[in-house]
C-alpha cells in the first residue's frame, strides 16, 4: 500500500524546499485568522489567497492552502467556544459543551482540548490517507447517487440523537429545513420558491441562515450581561490552562482517536465533509459516554469528540480531490483551482504518476499539524484576552463582523438580510424549545440530498427500488435501520433496572 | 405592551409559531408543484412537506389540550432563559430590542449605507447595554464601525454601499 521509495522522494522533494516551510505558516496564521471571524469562512480565505499561489511552486501553493484550510479548521473552534458562534459550519458540534464550558469559566482548558483534539485529529486524518489512499479511493468511486443520499440521510437521523427530549420538534424542524435548503432552482432546472425573486435562484444563503440562527439567540440573550464568564475572578487567561487542557486532552485518546477515524471516513464522502463529521462523532460520543447525561452542559468528551472529527475530515475530503480530482466541499474546490493553475489534474493518473508529490503533500500536512500545535497554542493567548472586554464593546463588533462577513459571501444584500431572518427565527425557536440544528443539518443537506434522489430515481428509471439492489447501500440501510432501533433498545435497557431498583 | 408580550412567548406564541411553519410548508410544496407537477420536482419536497404537516398537526393538538386543561408550557431548555425574573430594563427588553435592532440596521443599509448604519447600530448597541459617556460612545462606534467597512472594500476589493467612505 506504502511505496517507500516514493515516500523517500517526498522527504528529498520538502527538504529541498524552503519556500513550502515560509508559507506553511503564513497560512495557518491567515486560516486561524479567518476561522475566527464568524462569516468570514475559510473557503474565502483560501479564494482571497489563491491569486498569490501563482508565484509559487505546485507543492508550496498546495501546502499554503491546505494549511489556511488546517488553521480554518481550528480557528473555528475559538469563537464557537467563547462566543456560541461556530466560525465554520464544522465547529457546529464544539459550540454544544464548548461554550458552557467558557460561562462557567474554563474557556482556558476549553481552548486547549479544541487545540490538541484538531492537532491530532489533523494528524490521524492525514496519517490514514498516508496509507489507505488507494483503497479508499477505489470505494469512494464505487458511491453513487443512492449511497451518497443514504449517507445524507444518516446525517439527518442525528436529530433523533441531538434533539432529547423535544424530539419530535426535532424533526419537524429537520424537515423545514430541507424544504428551506432545496428552494431555488433545483437540480433538474426547475424554480422553486424564489417568489419571482432573481436573487433566490441559487436559494437560501445557507452560511448566513446558519450563522443567524445559531448566533442569534447567544447575541441577543448576552445583551443582559456585563462579560461572557459573568464571575470576575474566572475572567483569567493563563497560557497554563490551555497548555493544561492541551495536555489533558490526551487522557481521552480513545476519544480522539474514534473522532479522527469517524472525520476521515465522512469527510472523503464528496459533499458530506465535515459539518456532517462533527456531528456523528459528537453523537456517537454521547450515546457511547459514561457521562453522556452532562453532554451539553460543558463536557470536555464533547468538545474533544467534535474537534478530531472536523479536523480530521481534512485528510478524508483529500481522498476524493488527490484521488479521484472531485472537490467534496467549497475548500477543495478551491484546491482544485490551484491544481489548474498549475496545470495539474488529479485523478487516479496523478497519484501513480506522481507518488512523490502527493506523499509531500500528505507529509508536509502532517508537519503543519504540529506546527500548528505551536502556533495555536500563542494564537489563543491572544484569542482568549476577549473574556475580559466588556461584552456592550465585544457584542456590537461580533455581529458588525457577522452582517459584514455575509455580505462578503454573497456580494449583495441577500447575505444579511438572511441572516438577520435566520437571527430571528432562531430566537423565536429556541424560545419554543425547538432544536436550530435540526433545520441547520436539514438546511446544509437539503440540495445534496434531492439531487442524489433526484439521480437514484432516474438511475432506477422511476423505481427506487434501487436502494436494495446495490451491496453497499443495502449495507447503509441495515445500518440506517440500526441507528433507528438502537436509542429505543438502549432506552429500554436503561428503564430495566431503574424499574427493578 | 407587556400583555401583548406575555401572550406571544407563551401558548398562543408557539400557536402563532407553528401556524407560521405550516402556512410555509404549504405556500413552499405549492410553489413547486405548480413550477412543474411531476413527481421528480416533489421527490424531496412532498415527504418533507407532509411529515412537517403531520407533526404541526400533532404540536398544535397537544397544546391547545395543554391550553384547555389549564397546563402551562414545559420550562425551557435555555439556561439563560431561566433566570429570576429581571429587574432592570436592559434584562427585561434587552434580548427583544436587540433582535429588533438587528433587523433595522440591515434594512436600513441599501438607505444609508453600511458606514453610517453600521456606526449608529454600534452606538445604539452600546447604549442598550448600559453605555452612557459620549466620550468613549462616539470613538469606539466610529472605529469599529468604519474599520471594518473599510477592510472589506480595500483588502477584500468587495464593492459594498457606502455614504461617505
Amino acid at each position: 500500500m506504502i511505496d517507500l521509495a516514493a515516500a523517500g522522494d517526498a522527504i528529498t522533494l520538502l527538504s529541498a524546499n524552503p519556500m513550502a516551510w515560509l508559507v506553511v505558516p503564513l497560512g495557518l496564521l491567515i486560516g486561524l485568522t479567518f476561522g475566527v471571524l464568524p462569516g468570514l469562512s475559510v473557503p474565502i480565505a483560501m479564494a482571497v489567497f489563491l491569486p498569490f499561489t501563482l508565484n509559487m511552486d505546485f507543492l508550496s501553493a498546495i501546502l499554503f492552502l491546505t494549511a489556511i484550510f488546517t488553521g480554518g479548521g481550528f480557528g473555528g473552534s475559538v469563537p464557537a467556544i467563547l462566543m456560541n458562534v461556530p466560525g465554520t459550519t464544522a465547529a457546529i458540534a464544539t459550540c454544544f459543551d464548548g461554550y458552557p464550558m467558557a460561562r462557567k469559566g474554563r474557556h482556558n482548558e476549553a481552548l486547549g482540548l479544541a487545540l490538541a483534539a484538531s492537532t491530532m485529529g489533523t494528524i490521524i486524518g492525514y496519517a490514514l490517507l498516508f496509507i489507505l489512499l488507494e483503497p479508499i479511493s477505489r470505494l469512494v468511486l464505487k458511491l453513487g447517487a443512492p449511497e451518497l443520499f443514504l449517507v445524507a440521510v444518516a446525517g439527518l437521523f442525528l436529530i433523533a440523537a441531538l434533539s432529547g427530549k423535544f424530539f419530535w420538534r426535532g424533526v419537524l424542524a429537520g424537515a423545514l429545513g430541507l424544504m428551506l435548503g432545496t428552494m431555488g432552482m433545483s437540480s433538474s432546472g426547475i424554480m422553486r420558491g424564489t417568489a419571482g425573486s432573481m436573487y433566490m435562484l441559487d436559494g437560501i444563503a445557507v452560511t448566513a441562515a446558519i450563522i443567524g440562527l445559531f448566533a442569534a439567540s447567544e447575541i441577543f440573550a448576552l445583551v443582559k450581561s456585563d462579560y461572557i464568564v459573568t464571575d470576575a475572578s474566572a475572567r483569567q487567561v493563563k497560557l497554563s490552562l490551555i497548555a493544561k487542557g492541551f495536555t489533558g486532552a490526551f487522557k481521552y485518546w480513545y476519544l480522539i482517536a474514534r473522532g479522527g477515524l469517524i472525520g476521515a471516513a465522512v469527510g472523503s464522502v464528496p459533499g458530506v465533509g465535515s459539518t456532517v463529521a462533527n456531528l456523528v462523532s459528537y453523537s456517537f460520543a454521547k450515546s457511547r459516554s459514561k457521562t453522556g447525561d452532562s453532554f451539553g452542559e460543558g463536557n470536555p468528551e464533547g468538545v474533544i469528540a467534535a474537534e478530531s472529527a472536523n479536523s480530521s475530515s481534512e485528510g478524508g475530503s483529500m481522498v476524493a480531490l488527490l484521488a479521484l480530482g472531485i472537490p467534496g466541499g467549497a475548500g477543495t474546490a478551491i484546491m482544485l483551482g490551484a491544481f489548474a493553475m498549475h496545470n495539474v489534474t488529479g485523478g487516479p493518473r496523478f497519484v501513480s504518476d506522481n507518488k512523490d508529490v502527493v506523499y509531500a503533500i500528505i507529509g508536509g500536512n502532517l508537519v503543519q499539524a504540529i506546527l500548528l500545535a505551536g502556533l495555536g497554542l500563542l494564537f489563543l493567548r491572544i484569542a482568549v484576552t476577549i473574556v475580559k472586554v466588556p461584552l456592550r464593546y465585544l457584542l456590537p463588533v461580533i455581529t458588525v463582523l457577522t452582517v459584514l462577513g455575509s455580505y462578503a459571501l454573497s456580494q449583495n444584500m441577500v447575505g444579511p438580510i438572511t441572516l438577520a431572518a435566520g437571527a430571528l427565527l432562531g430566537l423565536v425557536m429556541k424560545h419554543f424549545n425547538y432544536p436550530v440544528v435540526a433545520m441547520v443539518i436539514g438546511l446544509l443537506l437539503g440540495r445534496m440530498m434531492e439531487g442524489n434522489l433526484l439521480r437514484t430515481w432516474q438511475l432506477g428509471r422511476g423505481d427506487l427500488t434501487i436502494f436494495f439492489e446495490r451491496p453497499i447501500s443495502v449495507v447503509l440501510l441495515i445500518v440506517l435501520c440500526l441507528f433507528a432501533i438502537l436509542p429505543f433498545v438502549m432506552n429500554r435497557a436503561n428503564e430495566t433496572p431503574k424499574r427493578q431498583g | 405592551m407587556q400583555y401583548v408580550m406575555k401572550h406571544l412567548s407563551g401558548a398562543a406564541g408557539h400557536l402563532l409559531l407553528l401556524a407560521g411553519f405550516a402556512g410555509y410548508a404549504i405556500w413552499y410544496v405549492t410553489d413547486a408543484w405548480s413550477a412543474q407537477a411531476k413527481a421528480e420536482n416533489l421527490l424531496l419536497i412532498g415527504p418533507a412537506a407532509v411529515l412537517a404537516l403531520v407533526v404541526i398537526a400533532a404540536l398544535i393538538i397537544k397544546q391547545v389540550s395543554r391550553m384547555v386543561t389549564g397546563t402551562s408550557a414545559e420550562p425551557s431548555d435555555d439556561p439563560l432563559e431561566n433566570l429570576p425574573p429581571p429587574n432592570s430594563f436592559r434584562e427585561k427588553w434587552g434580548t427583544p430590542l436587540s433582535a429588533i435592532l438587528l433587523a433595522v440596521y440591515v434594512l436600513s443599509v441599501p438607505f444609508i449605507g453600511f458606514d453610517v448604519a453600521t456606526v449608529t447600530y454600534v452606538a445604539i448597541c452600546m447604549m442598550l447595554q448600559g453605555a452612557r459617556d459620549w466620550r468613549i460612545i462616539l470613538p469606539f462606534s466610529l472605529l469599529a464601525g468604519l474599520l471594518p467597512v473599510w477592510a472589506i472594500e480595500l483588502i477584500l476589493s468587495i464593492p459594498i454601499p457606502t455614504t461617505f467612505l
